[in-house]
């Protein structure tokens, strides 16, 4: 008996060695796709597919002597694109000869790694690595997370066995129902990506230009009677950025919460309502909820404020997450603010 | 054969790896099995989708007209003479292309060109006079290069469906607030919303975009 108690440890521990083994392996992969992300060049054309629809992409994406800029095309429709550079993110929309700024955000604005998948994450995910394929008869390697509950979504990236590029990335639901998918139908990695490669199409001389600024701590913001609290939130998720913000034509002064289980993010913007709109209607409006492919979105109304809830996660997180919000204004003389 | 054996072989014929002989064959089995001319349209379909051409290229209802095609008075035998060379034809153009491809690979170094299945490697099938009849206007064929494609990796990709929630599109109203979070750090689907947003052209007006001092 203890002969065959000794073998069945044995075996469990070169399971337990060959499983950790596997794990360390599609790591290592990731923090090589996370490392070739943030200091290679890189430009091509991508597929994006959701909801039944196909959008195709141009992105040109340059990391250079610590100079960071990206360009995202649309070559279908409008030529809308955006451009992260300086510091700042450009969104053009010819159509509606508008252009939105927004500060912009650390890395590249399409595609990201999954560095946020710690020890705190590894009780709401589950990683491994599938078998290998091949993609344009280059190998790649596959890493799938799967959701441990329907509050969030799992991810399959197909990374180019050499240079650790992801080529393909998904996005599914708990049951394996593909939501969303990006997939490069040409991909390469110059040596070097000229300035004109990274100028916007448009011109923008007749356009509208709507400037987002962080306006945290500025004295008479609009933002600073909100309170809110979120103490009830979906396993896992957690505060990590909050800020007031100025949106719009510079009149909209929101707080903006952002709550993420370490790989998925999730915003809140909440904004007070002016006693004017109150009274011009004879209910609050119901709430509306938008879902386009693995990003959900939610407007509704509490207590006075418009808050918009939106992010990366299945529609029942972002209900939970909006249920979970008290807001209320802030008694004068009180500093805004409120907790997680 | 099986029905994945049917498939895999149709999927070959597709990419140009089916040696003549089999392709004779599967043709003759195209002009009498509906569900493998179905699967066949599928396939120039998807080919069209993950390349990113119009839709309009590939006609939508090319199963049918095939069948019509098979069916007509043109005379099956004659119609299955040209929907094989049409297919024989393809064959060899695959060949042409994907050897054009193959040389322009080996031109790049290794780390320059990591996929290059957009390259223009379609083919437009010459129809005969038969087939231009059956065909109206003929039949834009997508031909994928082997060498690019050997493992059909492409054609097990299927295009999320619109759910019952699902618009697809990003409202306006909603657009400062896309564009704001899109500075939230986030993993893997972080840029999908603003690809959403940049790549939609259905995303009505919103209020304050419209209503701007001296208007435009």
């Amino acid at each position: 008996m203890a002969v065959i108690n000794k073998a069945l440890f044995a075996a469990a521990a070169a399971l337990l060695a060959s499983l950790s083994a596997v794990a360390e392996d599609a790591r290592g992969l990731l923090e090589r796709m996370e490392h070739v992300l943030a200091t290679r060049n890189y430009q091509g054309t991508f597929v994006h597919e959701h909801d039944g629809r196909t959008e195709t992409m141009k992105i040109v994406h340059r990391a250079e002597n610590g100079d960071f800029a990206e360009r995202v095309v649309s070559l279908d429709g409008s030529r809308r694109e955006a451009v992260q550079r300086d510091g700042e993110l450009r969104a053009y929309f010819p159509d509606q000869q508008v252009v939105l700024v927004e500060g912009g955000p650390k890395g590249g604005l399409l595609l990201s790694g999954l560095a946020g998948l710690d020890s705190a994450s590894e009780q709401l995910y589950r990683m491994s690595e599938e078998a290998p394929t091949r993609i344009s008869g280059r190998e790649a390697r596959v890493i799938a997370v799967e959701p441990q509950d329907n509050l969030r979504y799992g991810y399959r990236v197909w990374i180019d066995a050499t240079s650790a590029m992801p080529v393909k990335t998904e996005s599914h639901t708990v049951s394996g129902q593909v939501v969303e998918q990006l997939v490069f139908t040409e991909l390469s990695l110059p040596a070097h990506i000229s300035d004109a490669a990274l100028l916007p199409a448009p011109v923008t001389r007749q356009y509208r230009l709507l400037r987002h600024t962080d306006a945290t701590g500025a004295p008479g913001n609009q933002g600073a009677d909100t309170t809110w609290d979120a103490s009830e939130l979906p396993a896992g998720f957690r505060l990590i950025g909050n800020s007031t913000q100025i949106l719009g034509d510079g009149d909209k002064s929101v707080t903006h919460l952002v709550f993420s289980d370490g790989l998925a993010s999730v915003s809140v913007f909440v904004e007070p309502q002016s006693p004017a709109s109150f009274s011009r209607r004879a209910s609050p409006p119901a709430p509306l909820m938008t879902n386009m492919g693995s990003s959900t979105t939610l407007s509704t109304e509490l207590n006075g404020h418009k808050v918009t809830t939106i992010g990366e996660v299945p529609p029942d997180c972002v209900r939970a997450i909006t249920r979970s919000l008290r807001v209320g204004f802030a008694p004068a003389g009180r500093p805004m603010g409120g907790k997680p | 054969m099986n029905e994945i054996e049917r498939a895999s072989q149709l999927s070959a014929m597709f990419d140009g790896e089916l040696p003549a002989a089999e392709c004779e064959l599967l043709s003759r089995r195209l002009a009498r099995d509906e569900q493998l001319r179905a699967t066949w349209s599928r396939y120039a379909v998807i080919g069209a989708v993950l390349r990113a051409e119009p839709l309009a290229q590939v006609h939508p209802d090319f199963a049918r007209r095939v069948s019509a095609a098979l069916s007509g008075a043109a005379g099956a035998t004659g119609v299955r003479r040209a929907l094989r060379g049409a297919a024989l034809g393809s064959v060899v153009a695959a060949g042409v292309a994907g050897a054009a491809l193959l040389l322009l690979r080996n031109d790049l170094p290794v780390q320059e060109r990591l996929v290059s299945v957009a390259a223009p490697v379609v083919t437009h099938v010459a129809p005969s006079s038969t087939t231009l009849a059956a065909f109206s206007g003929g039949i834009n064929l997508r031909v994928t290069n082997p060498a690019a494609n050997p493992s059909h990796e492409m054609f097990s990709y299927v295009v999320p469906p619109l759910s019952a929630e699902s618009s697809g599109a990003v409202p306006a109203s909603l657009a400062d607030y896309v564009v704001a979070h899109s500075e939230v750090p986030s993993s893997l689907a972080r840029g999908s919303l603003l690809s959403v947003l940049v790549g939609n052209q259905l995303v009505e007006p919103a209020p304050n975009l419209i209503f701007v001092d001296g208007g435009h």
